[in-house]
């Protein structure tokens, strides 16, 4: 079975961060959040208590705290009820608040308070948690991060991806995984890219074996997670060899329905494969938007030219 | 194109030299060779995408080999998996 992101692995992950602690409702720890498929499924996973529209996580503040205790006995039944139906997946009690005893004699309803403000909580927790409960595919690959712009290298089995990520590594650049990073899409269609737990931290190379990426170049090597923003395919030479203009006209692949610029390299003459990604990241925000200065110009002027007509 | 259900029988799992012994026995074939767990998908040629799988005993991986030699590839990963790695537990 695939291990889904948990009520438990929330808490286990910001524990720290938001000051969480359990409450009640620990039988229940191992509900798991679904797989999101789709960026527009994150806006009901964080957000206040709210007994018509219920959040999967529903952050209790002082607001829906004093709501909670001022509601008479009768109504309580029925919002206990309103519950069963809605099942957000935990509570969170901000604000050091005491959690009300009729909520705590549900065994099965996780409850975790915070020292810190619901603001806090519910705007660390709606930044941070799509990347945690969002649906992953794995693309074979390493990914790295060159000047910010998430590089995805991908070929066939022997063209040198590894190799290359390592060639940019000693170049200062940051890596997110090695041959099997994992991705998803988060709010406004963002393709992101993780690192898989079991093989974080490492790359390995054919020629070297495994390397470990932080004991060699340090911390800032690693970069847990990115935006990904450009492909770069590697090829021997017999397929590439007609191809020698491909680095002026980047073809459009589609990730995860999104599309993404892709640069075929040649991976077999003696060139700094490093020199031609590093060129390809620093030229991606003038291929999203072609001289960009020039068209606001030129429209610049026929707006003042229409206007003086007029 | 040969497509099977497997389990890892073995005490401690996919775990890094195992991996490392199913990745040279995958390599030695010249088809292609495929391993899911749920929705991962991961090249059986490549050890980090097989590590990345994190399979522990019990676990059902799919297989999925294709090419001219799918055949043999097929037996000797899967004498391999129920062999238990041979390690012996």
């Amino acid at each position: 079975m695939e291990q889904n992101f948990s009520v438990e692995s929330l808490l286990e992950t910001f524990r720290k961060g938001l000051k969480l602690s359990w409450v009640g409702g620990a039988k229940a720890n191992t509900r798991a959040f679904p797989a999101l498929d789709s960026p527009y499924d994150f806006a009901n996973l964080v957000g206040y208590f709210n007994p018509v529209r219920m959040p999967q996580v529903a952050i209790v503040g002082d607001a829906e705290f004093s709501y909670l205790q001022t509601l008479p006995r009768g109504s309580r039944e029925q919002l206990q009820n309103r519950l069963k139906v809605l099942r957000p997946n935990c509570f969170i009690i901000t604000d050091n608040q005491l959690v009300p005893p009729y909520l705590t004699r549900q065994t099965d309803w996780p409850l975790i308070t915070s020292e810190l403000t619901a603001e806090h909580v519910l705007t660390t927790l709606r930044t941070e948690l799509p990347g945690k409960v969002c649906r992953r595919w794995v693309l074979h690959g390493s990914f790295v991060s060159v000047f910010g712009v998430g590089v995805l290298i991908t070929g066939e089995e022997n063209t040198g991806k590894s190799t290359l990520a390592l060639e940019l590594l000693e170049r200062g650049h940051r890596l997110i995984a090695d041959d099997a990073p994992e991705f998803g899409i988060l709010e406004h269609n963002r393709v992101v890219g993780f690192a898989p737990a079991a093989i974080k931290n490492f790359l390995s190379t054919r020629e070297l074996g495994v390397i470990d990426v932080p004991s060699t170049y340090g911390d800032f090597a690693m970069c847990p997670e990115h935006r990904l923003d450009i492909l770069i395919r590697l090829e021997s030479t017999d397929k590439v060899a007609k191809k020698e203009s491909t680095l002026d006209q980047p073809q459009e692949v589609t990730i995860l329905g999104q599309q993404f610029p892709q640069w075929t390299l040649n991976n077999s003459r003696q060139r700094s494969l490093s020199v031609l990604v590093e060129s390809c990241a620093k030229r991606i925000s003038q291929i999203k938007s072609p001289n960009s200065a020039a068209h606001s110009l030129a429209a610049q002027v026929s707006h003042t030219i229409l206007k003086d007509f007029a | 194109m040969i497509r099977k259900q497997i389990t890892i029988i073995n005490k401690l799992g996919l775990h890094a030299r195992a991996a490392a012994k199913l990745v040279t026995c995958a390599s030695g074939f010249t088809s292609t060779v495929k391993l899911c767990r749920g929705n991962r998908e991961v090249n059986g040629k490549s050890i980090m995408g097989v590590m990345m799988l994190a399979a522990s005993q019990g676990t059902e991986l799919e297989l999925i080999i294709e090419g001219e030699d799918e055949q043999q590839a097929d037996n000797a990963i899967c004498e391999l998996i129920n062999n238990y790695f041979e390690e012996g537990e």
